[in-house]
């Protein structure tokens, strides 16, 4: 009898918390804009789902909104790439929660951040192409040709004062959830180098740009 | 006392309250003044005076410099109380962009440069359009 009820008693525990669940709709009903899970129906149902800074994300089109399970759960677990989305919703949720979080990317090569000592005028495109690889662009012309190096760094910080959503159902103080305020600054900046070499490919400038200053070697 | 009720008081009016802000690229072709001459400024001119460019897009007899900023923001406001939900979110956002042309000789064709994107916070909270 012990043994049924207990059994009766997980089944119905993972109704409840599961995609459709009463706990989940409650969830998302109340604190969902607010989440740092998002909105977990539409996660469970909803399909090409992936992880942003946002938190959780999929798409709702055309999907029952009773599943209980993901249609693709063994897929979303299994795959690498669902460590790295994990990664990615733990960073996402602590940010969430943090009073002060600051934050930054950086996407592409590390070429242009400065000008490398060795490229001096006269140097031939082969020393170029050595210390600093292939590069994004390299457009040629009439009289010579020009590489650009391409490098994008996006800083961020937040600014957040109240009681987080997960704590604040814990206190039972009506409207407390409703006691915070967030505020979110972020930059996206690209370094750029830029080579130009004569028709007999010999170096005769370069120009990198890192955020509002620019250098320049000729 | 003042101090704690003005605290007070502006901590009720931000309540729920999310003011998110995005720049994206180098806006310094927006402001610096631009004197350029067709047929005189060179590729190395416009470079010197704003770095690379964001974009280069070239074909027979043209050469293409593209310079972008942008500028995002979203405010949000959510007020929940027990299973009652009240949200609005506002967004906003404005490129800033420069166009340069060259011929084959590299020798300035064209340029184009739109305006400023708008720095009002009255503005990013939809009180003005």
């Amino acid at each position: 009898m012990i043994r049924s009820s207990g059994v009766g008693f997980l089944l119905a525990a993972s109704i409840a918390l599961s995609g459709c669940g009463l706990i989940t709709l409650m969830h998302d009903s109340v604190i969902g804009p607010v989440s740092p899970l998002g909105r977990i129906n539409t996660v469970t149902v909803g399909g090409d789902f992936h992880v942003t800074e946002e938190g959780p994300v999929a798409e709702l089109a055309g999907d029952s909104r009773l599943r209980m399970y993901p249609r693709d759960l063994f897929r979303r677990i299994g795959t690498p790439a669902s460590y790295w989305a994990a990664a990615q919703g733990i960073e996402a949720f602590l940010t969430s929660i943090s009073p002060v979080a600051t934050r930054e990317t950086h996407f592409g090569g590390t070429a242009a951040e400065k000008i490398p000592a060795e490229l001096q005028p006269g140097v031939p495109v082969g020393v170029a192409l050595a210390l600093l690889g292939p590069p994004d662009v390299w457009v040629r012309r009439e009289n010579g040709s020009f590489m650009l190096y391409r490098e994008v760094s996006d800083r961020s910080w937040s600014f957040y004062i109240g009681v987080p959503p997960p704590a604040a159902l814990l206190v039972p103080i009506p409207g407390i959830a409703n006691a915070r305020f967030r505020l979110v600054s972020a930059r996206e900046r690209a370094s750029k180098l830029m080579l130009f070499f004569d028709e007999h490919d010999a170096l005769v400038a370069a120009t990198a740009s890192a955020d509002d200053a620019s250098s320049q070697r000729e | 006392m003042r101090r704690v009720a003005a605290a007070l008081l502006c901590s009720l009016a931000l309540s729920g309250c999310l003011y998110q802000i995005k720049q994206v690229g180098d806006d310094r072709f927006l402001t610096a003044p631009i004197d350029w001459q067709p047929g005189k400024t060179t590729v190395r001119d416009v470079v010197d005076a704003f770095g690379p460019p964001d974009v280069i897009r070239w074909s027979a007899g043209r050469l293409l410099f593209v310079y972008r900023a942008e500028r995002q923001v979203v405010t949000s406001l959510v007020l929940s109380f027990y299973l009652k939900v009240f949200s609005n979110e506002a967004g906003r956002h404005e490129d800033g962009t420069l166009i340069v042309a060259f011929d084959d000789r590299d020798r300035l064709v064209y340029y184009g440069v739109s305006e400023h994107p708008r720095e009002d916070l009255a503005g990013d909270l939809g009180l003005r359009r």
